[in-house]
């Protein structure tokens, strides 16, 4: 009996038996070729799923980082060739384990070449080709509910084209969880630094600026262009500015009510040290924490969703928790929306390398001048193409989502280079001003003290 | 002078060291997909080794040779950049587990030995 044989014999799932026995018609690319060590590693798409040289050590050494005692069920994305299915099942045998594969050309592959018994006949183990197509989809919700730990393998990930309706979701999981993974320590350190300090909560600030206008800045290329409006558009709009965007603004005599900072880096010190800056400074509980203990003026303290540690912490407290999208602009957008802010204006937020620079002229991100082959191509608002990178496409559909599901807000995208987002359409700055014309003014910083000092 | 060199040398032993089991780091984060902690322990391991190759030149010029050819450490960072550009985290972790770290932990035996003066 063939190993084939063998291991479709084996197959519980009927239907993908059935499937497996017939022929195949996927447009990917599937290669498997023995290892250095001996056993076969596979390629997918031109990317190798495991090492040339060893590749069940190196799927030995993947599963050992992805193990969580506290899950109840993982939910591993490419079957492979069973490798990283074989070491969870021997790291978690109890456990019930999902595995996700969106080609059945690979299943097949890794059934005619290794024998898979182990995994076909354990009851934990159920395997899940993509084209199931609803059920996949009932599955996936499924084990959302449930404590579940993904497994997303980045070369997997990778090698999945970009047209797969599956990536763009994954890849926000993916980077997630490898910026956490990034700065967890980092994070942690500056969590309970910060929380020394018992600063105000930002929600305190929460729906009371309804009716009233606000402008995002960030400190993208277009930022150049639209800067010297804010100087018409204070205390008409409030401005809240991101961390990167301040120099751009000092450097044109302009102070914005309030700046905002996410990021756990050291870095961020630098883009308020020696500012001047005192107005006031909304920061993330994991924030730098060195930036947060330098800054002169009022400094208000966000919690978000996500972070484990805040939300036990804003739960004990009945504090709200803002959404955070990954980005200190994404989170801003959000503490703007829960403000109550009923129109938004995003300046220099082009999501895109426009003018094939990364960021405004003095902004303390620094400007990269860009001219990598592999960058994404993205519509631009003026209509002409423009580059952009896997990270800020990421945050652009998060924006778009988060736009989606916030009716009662007029967006507003100032970048006419910068690249399309979907429910901000592009409103020229100069309309922008002479809309504000018309508004009542307000003194925004002194609005945030009067709030904070009467509670 | 000759203490310079000495202490240079020194140095030079005691890093080549370090950086044979800092390859196996960067594989095993790559391999756990840390790519995160990884890229900053690549751009260390970049600048280290741009200073070996600059050490084991500088001793030439002051007639003291040693069996490490830097043309091939060269090479492996064109392979590494090669890789970090199209993302393949795999090809990478195998470059520095299978090639880099075999390479520096050979080159760790090594020691620079005076050459002698040209007579003609």
């Amino acid at each position: 009996m063939s190993v084939l044989d063998r291991n479709l014999a084996l197959i519980k799932n009927k239907q993908l038996r059935e499937r497996l026995l017939h022929p195949i018609n996927e447009s990917i690319d599937v290669d498997i070729h023995p290892s250095k060590k001996g056993p076969p590693t596979m390629k997918l798409n031109g990317h190798y799923l495991y090492s040339r040289y060893d590749p069940l050590k190196d799927a030995e050494r993947f599963i050992d980082s992805q193990i969580d005692r506290d899950a109840h069920v993982y939910c591993l994305f490419g079957f492979g060739l069973g490798y990283h299915v074989q070491e969870l099942l021997q790291k978690e045998p109890d456990k019930q384990i999902a595995v996700i594969e969106p080609y059945l050309s690979v299943i097949r592959k890794a059934v005619e070449n290794i024998d898979l018994s182990n995994i076909f006949l354990h009851p934990n183990v159920a395997i899940l080709c993509l084209e199931q197509g609803q059920a996949m989809i009932h599955t996936l919700n499924e084990l959302a509910k449930q404590q579940t730990r993904w497994i997303i393998p980045h070369a997997w990930l990778k090698a999945l084209p970009s047209s797969h309706p599956l990536k763009c979701f994954l890849e926000d999981i993916k980077i997630q969880e490898m910026s956490f993974q990034r700065f967890s320590s980092l994070m942690e350190k500056n969590f309970a630094e910060n929380l020394k300090y018992m600063d105000a909560d930002v929600g305190k600030l929460f729906a009371k600026f309804n009716g009233q206008k606000a402008v995002l800045v960030s400190s993208g290329p277009s930022l150049d262009d639209t800067v010297y409006s804010l100087k018409r558009l204070k205390n008409k709009y409030f401005i809240l500015s991101v961390g990167s965007a301040l120099r751009v603004l000092k450097e044109n005599s302009i102070v914005p009510d309030a700046v905002i900072i996410t990021d756990p880096q050291e870095f961020v010190y630098k883009q308020l040290d020696g500012m001047g800056f005192t107005q006031s400074l909304i920061y993330l509980s994991t924030a730098c924490h060195s930036a947060v203990a330098n800054h002169r003026g009022l400094r208000i303290i966000a919690f978000q969703k996500g972070y484990p540690q805040a939300e036990s912490y804003a739960g004990k407290k009945n504090l709200p928790l803002v959404d955070t999208g990954g980005s200190v602009a994404t989170t801003a957008l959000d503490v703007l929306i829960k403000m109550g802010f009923s129109e938004i204006v995003l300046l220099g937020q082009d999501l895109a390398y426009s003018n094939n620079r990364s960021h405004a002229l003095y902004s303390t991100s620094g400007v990269e001048v860009v001219s990598n082959e592999n960058l994404l191509s993205v519509l631009a608002n003026d209509g002409t193409m423009v580059k952009t990178t896997t990270i800020l496409s990421i945050y652009r559909r998060w924006f778009e989502r988060k736009v989606a599901e916030t009716k009662h807000v007029i967006f507003k995208n100032t970048a006419e280079k910068g690249a399309v987002i979907q429910g901000v359409p592009f409103v020229h700055i100069s309309e922008i001003i002479s809309e504000s014309e018309h508004l009542m003014e307000c003194n925004f910083s002194e609005k945030i003290n009067q709030i904070l000092k009467n509670l | 002078m000759m203490n310079l060199i000495y202490e240079t040398q020194d140095s030079f032993y005691q890093y080549i060291e370090r950086v044979a089991s800092g390859t196996q780091t960067i594989a095993d984060y790559l391999r756990e997909d840390n790519v995160g902690e990884a890229m900053q322990l690549i751009a260390q391991f970049s600048e280290g080794v741009a200073w070996l190759t600059k050490v084991i030149v500088l001793m030439r010029e002051h007639k003291y040779h040693i069996n490490i050819d830097p043309s091939q450490i060269n090479g492996f960072l064109l392979e590494i950049n090669d890789g970090l550009e199209r993302q393949d985290y795999v090809i990478v972790a195998d470059i520095f587990e299978y090639e880099i770290k075999p390479f520096f932990e050979e080159a760790a035996k090594e020691r620079f030995y005076q050459m002698k003066e040209d007579k003609n």
